[in-house]
């Protein structure tokens, strides 16, 4: 059964200029089902109020349409079978019928608390309703007691009546209105952005305890949200409203996904919608996404200049509120810095201090080479700190957009041509050269955010203080402001970011300073507060999706730190897409940059020991070895998982502890196959160099990129940043993480192999491949005759997919017995096969493999 | 402060100016029987303060009064931070005020003679001006006591028990809450044309006046939007469906200590009149 039924309906706002507006609805046509929980979104000004005030009845019984606009409403509302409104043309004239004010049966949450309370104790304040409703005394007590228990502020119930609600936090606030309508038991509850202001905890409060009731008492809910995380948490379905038409309804998932869509009608999406190519809606990857050495490049926060200096800063209210503890902070010139923490935490109090608007308690302050203590400095900071209110309509305070900017200037003692000069760049700057003449009361909501900005800005402060620039705005809007904030601060302007939004302090900001109760909880960069559980839960903020899949990334080791915004998983991608060239490496190629490496290694001496990296260097070390004259030599493992297989920051080294180099003259050769970043390699030398601080070690290399951070001594060849590397050996390897990582490239990858005839006739790989099939499961272990075995072991790892690899001396000394069996042992000759096994202990090794 | 606060915390409530204990017997007193007080204390001083040599121990009866409830109900640190200087300078300026202008008595303290007038101070000018200023004072303490120890739903309360009609309460329920929001966005405006840089202007008496006015643009624009958004409010709680209210759930009762404290006032206002 449908709970609310709506039908071609249109409505035009009356206006005083006497000129018609254009339609605020048109056409809407909606059912919403009894029990469901509809989400409305949209960009500012697309009609979602509108909407909610039509189907609660107050358009057009309340806002009454005058004589001369009678073109001003059409169609048929109706809820709960009641038509609410209808409006018919009969004989040219207007006729409206319907029962107007839906109370109590449908209750209408706003989206500011404030102008809703019309008493002045929470209790008066959820009885109002029940009052009107003519209800007993007995039974108002007991639905207002289950009211406030439903909305989770049931402990307030005992004091309700000595609480004004001007007391209570944003959060309870706003649950406070919603336990007001949930008193009169209504059928259907329409909320219009009630968690705007709130931060993240509250609105999650305030929301979760919509769905709880939604769940407990099958109303149905209709919530009108910008975010996109809310509607696909909590929505069964959403409507998209846009020039006061429903340009599409659906499920969250389905419209989120859909990229074109979000972009056209200027939705908040979220994080996910902008890398919809390699997440799902729900966050889970498309594609396999592989370990990288992607190394994220963030501007570092500097240390040098700070032009704003607070020491012991203390503040209390008249009434006694403490506001600020002992605040010590300095912030350096042209940072751009974001202040965070939750409702009542302290930072408008904190900026307003730092702006002058407030004279700190106790402590010492220098702002701008100004003291804030002293009353006549605190006069003169307005002209060097700007303060950009949260509310737009609270900063104007003249007739016309020009002589609003120039109110500023007035003041800052800027006048005649200079002025005019001033207003007209700025006006151009934020776009609002066209409405020069305007009164800004007038203007919309995000034309007046950019004519406070711009008032502000004119003067040229040195800080900018900006409170919550993007609250109540659309998508659009807010990413227009959030550029002109940060062209200037490119300019050089110290800017201060007072923001309940996670995404703006990972997109924007290089240092995050979060608050709680009156003290400062955390100061440092976005990524380390959002690693930080317990500065995100005593503060009451969460992290951005975008690090939340960085940490289920982090999670599987495939990532090293978070990445904290859609631009960096977008430069994360981009730089996997960016290996757009392959170079195919043979056994016949390796085999020749041998030849021409071991000369060149020769015309510096003879090393008196090599050693290689598992299992890049395998190879090559198998390919130099005889033409450096069988020279001792050493196999180390590096990789970023440590013994028991948890990921590690740096770089984890095995076998450097069990080399014995031998004694003498001469240099230690150490091989690997490629080196891309350079950062493994750069690790094991360090480490190496640590282990024995007296040997020369010369590195060699069969290819390097450009951007490593280490050049190796000896190199066959450079390939170019975007080349991926395939050797011909690799080859299921390969075949599988190109189809994980970069599926377009899988079928030039393909045409590589196919193209190496050697691959399909040479007798080394159909013995591998036909000894892995009658093994037919992955052992534990692969031990190996080093460095006779170094290409059957290599070829047997890449095939069974295991990474264990034990290296053995041909004389088979000093082995430490296995703890297992399960293994494969390979040598150059049956009778080394036997020799290591026997050494090793084994009775029943998995497998044997002799090379010849 | 915020009410998350949990059981037992509440320790305070909000008052028409400012905030009082919550447990305060004066706080707690119904709000008729307060103004009751007010007026009859207050008629008694007028009474005193009139004759041609006030009732300097009325006066300061109920100026002691005032001040022991003002201290009672947790609000003198408001007088103390607010009112107090103001009004210790202008009971000053007033009493020198009157002795100057009021040559009575005969033995006097001090003389000069300036453009050939005569000023004397004498002990019984001295006595009158304080006996005055004491009852002028104690008016004005009682007055802010009331105020500062009143919640404005008690009023609202007081005037739906003194069976004002249904209109009239609401009305003046929603002017209550008007006012208050008023003040909030007052505040907010004030602090927003500071960070525009006009804070300079205390110095200046005509721009300080003209900021003044101009404050009255964003306030304006904020009030109507709010009188709308407090419209809607209103009528999706069913206001125009409604034929009135029914019982407030939180009217305070008149008490037998009300009634005491009003029979306190009356019998103070006969002193004077003994």
């Amino acid at each position: 059964m449908d709970s609310i039924s709506i039908s071609g309906f249109y409505w035009r706002y009356p206006n005083f200029t006497g000129i018609k507006s254009d339609y605020a609805l048109k056409g809407i046509n909606l059912e919403v089902k009894e029990g469901e929980f509809l989400g409305i979104t949209g960009p500012s000004g697309s009609g979602k109020t509108t909407l909610c005030y039509a189907i609660a009845g107050l358009i057009p019984h309340q806002l009454k349409l005058p004589p001369n606009f009678q073109d001003g409403i059409r169609g048929e509302i109706s809820v709960l079978g009641k038509t609410v409104t209808k409006a018919d043309i009969i004989n040219g004239e207007l006729k409206l019928s319907g029962t107007g004010s839906t109370a109590p049966e449908v209750g209408l949450v706003m989206q500011d608390p404030e102008s809703q309370f019309l008493s002045m104790s929470v209790m008066n304040e959820v009885s109002l309703g029940l009052q009107l409703m003519g209800l007993e005394k007995k039974e108002m007590r007991s639905r207002i007691k289950d009211a406030l228990e439903l909305v989770g502020l049931g402990e307030l119930y005992d004091y309700a009546e000595k609480i004004h609600p001007s007391e209570l936090s944003g959060g309870q606030k706003q649950r406070l209105v919603i336990a007001s309508f949930l008193a009169m038991r209504p059928k259907v509850l329409i909320l219009d952005e009630p968690t705007s202001d709130l931060d993240p905890k509250g609105k999650m409060e305030v929301i979760e305890t919509i769905a709880r009731i939604k769940k407990e008492s099958g109303m149905t809910i209709i919530l009108v949200e910008h975010n996109p995380d809310v509607m696909l948490r909590f929505a069964d379905r959403l409507a998209l409203l846009y020039e006061g038409s429903i340009v599409k309804t659906g499920r969250p998932a389905e419209i989120y996904s859909d990229k074109e869509l979000i972009s056209k009608y200027n939705i908040y999406a979220p994080e996910v919608s902008e890398l919809s190519d390699y997440f799902s809606v729900d966050e889970t990857p498309k594609r396999g996404i592989p370990k990288t050495e992607f190394k994220i490049e963030r501007k570092k926060p500097t240390a040098s200049n700070p032009i704003i200096r607070l020491n012991g800063i203390s503040f209390s209210y008249d009434d006694g509120t403490k506001a600020l503890d002992n605040i010590n902070l300095e912030i350096e010139k042209g940072s751009l810095v974001a202040l965070v923490g939750q409702n009542g935490s302290g930072k408008s109090t904190l900026s307003k201090i730092i702006s002058g608007i407030l004279a700190p308690g106790s402590g010492t302050a220098e702002v701008t080479g100004l003291n804030p203590r002293s009353k006549r400095d605190r006069l003169k900071l307005p002209l060097h700190v700007s303060y950009v209110f949260q509310n737009p309509d609270h900063q104007i305070f003249t007739r016309s957009v020009t002589s609003e900017v120039n109110y500023s200037l007035k003041n800052a003692g800027i006048t005649g041509k200079e002025a005019d000069e001033k207003i007209a760049g700025i006006l151009k700057r934020v776009g609002l050269s066209d409405k020069a003449n305007e009164d800004p009361v007038f203007l919309g909501r995000g034309q007046k955010r950019r004519l406070a900005v711009a008032s502000s800005i004119v003067i040229k402060p040195e800080v900018l203080i900006v409170d919550e620039p993007t609250t109540g705005q659309d998508y659009k809007m807010a990413m227009g402001i959030m550029e002109i904030i940060k062209s200037l601060n490119e300019e050089g302007v110290t800017v201060l970011l007072i923001t309940h939004d996670m995404r703006l302090v990972a997109e924007y900001c290089r240092r995050a300073i979060v608050m709680s109760k009156g003290s400062i909880i955390f100061d440092g960069t976005p990524e380390a507060l959002f690693m930080d559980e317990n500065v995100l839960r005593l503060s009451s903020l969460s992290e951005p999706q975008s690090v939340r899949l960085s940490k289920g990334m982090m999670d599987a080791g495939l990532l090293d730190e978070p990445l904290i915004s859609a631009g960096e998983w977008l430069n994360f991608f981009n730089f996997l897409k960016s290996k757009t060239k392959i170079v195919f490496k043979s056994f016949a190629d390796i085999y020749s940059s041998a030849e021409k490496m071991a000369a060149e290694l020769k015309s510096a001496g003879v090393p008196k020991g090599m050693i290689y990296v598992e299992r890049g260097g395998m190879v090559l070390a198998s390919a130099l070895y005889p033409k450096l004259g069988n020279i001792k030599t050493y196999g180390i493992s590096a990789s970023h998982y440590n013994d028991i297989g948890a990921s590690t920051k740096d770089v984890f080294v095995r076998g450097i502890e069990s080399l014995k180099i031998p004694s003498g003259e001469g240099y230690v050769l150490v091989v690997d196959e490629l080196v891309d970043t350079g950062k493994t390699l750069a690790s094991i030398m360090g480490q190496l160099r640590s282990a024995f601080p007296t040997e020369r070690f010369v590195t060699c290399t069969m290819l390097t990129k450009p951007r490593s951070i280490i050049k190796p001594d000896i190199y066959a060849e450079e390939v170019s940043d975007d080349t991926w590397v395939v050797f011909d050996y690799e080859r299921n390897e390969a075949l599988s993480e190109f189809e994980k990582a970069n599926p377009a490239m899988l079928p030039e990858l393909r045409k590589h192999f196919a193209s190496y005839s050697g691959y399909e006739y040479s007798s080394i790989y159909k013995k591998i491949d036909e000894f892995c099939l009658n093994i037919g499961r992955k052992p534990m272990a692969i031990a190996y005759e080093n460095p006779l075995a170094l290409v059957q072991a290599r070829l047997l790892s890449d095939r069974l997919g295991v990474k264990r690899l034990i290296p053995i001396d041909g004389n088979a000394a000093g082995i430490v017995k296995p703890q297992t069996e399960d293994m494969i042992v390979v040598g150059s000759t049956k009778a080394a096969v036997e020799r290591i096994s026997a050494a090793m202990g084994l009775k029943k090794p998995l497998a044997f493999m002799a090379k010849a | 402060m915020q009410a998350s606060a949990s059981r037992g915390q509440k320790r305070r409530v909000k008052t028409i100016l400012f905030s009082a204990r919550s447990d305060s017997f004066y706080v707690n007193m119904n709000p008729i029987a307060k103004f009751l007080l007010l007026i009859l204390l207050s008629v008694g001083v007028v009474e005193s303060i009139i004759r041609p040599v006030p009732d300097l121990t009325y006066n300061l009866l109920v100026l002691v009064f005032a001040l022991g409830f003002l201290f009672e109900s947790g609000t003198i640190k408001y007088l103390v931070k607010s009112y107090l200087a103001l009004l210790v300078v202008a009971l000053f300026v007033m009493m020198a005020w009157w002795i100057v202008f009021n040559q009575i008595g005969t033995n006097p303290i001090f003389s000069m003679t300036l453009f050939g007038a005569t000023l004397r101070i004498t002990y019984l000018s001295i006595y009158v001006g304080i006996g005055k200023i004491s009852g002028y004072a104690s008016m004005a303490f009682m007055t802010l006591l009331t105020i500062m120890s009143t919640r404005d739903a008690d009023i609202i309360s007081a005037l739906k028990r003194l069976r004002a009609p249904f209109k009239a309460v609401f009305f003046a329920s929603l002017i209550a809450r008007s006012l208050n929001i008023m003040s909030d966005d007052l505040d907010s405006i004030r602090q927003a044309q500071f960070a525009r840089g006009a804070g300079g202007a205390s110095t200046n008496i005509i721009k300080k006046v003209s900021a003044f006015v101009m404050l009255s643009i964003p306030l304006t624009t904020s009030m109507i939007k709010r009188s709308v958004d407090m419209g809607f409010a209103l009528e999706s709680r069913g206001f125009s469906k409604s034929k009135g209210l029914s019982d407030f759930i939180s009217e305070k009762r008149f008490k037998a200590s009300d009634a005491a404290i009003v029979a306190f006032g009356a019998f103070m206002l006969m002193l004077p009149f003994i």
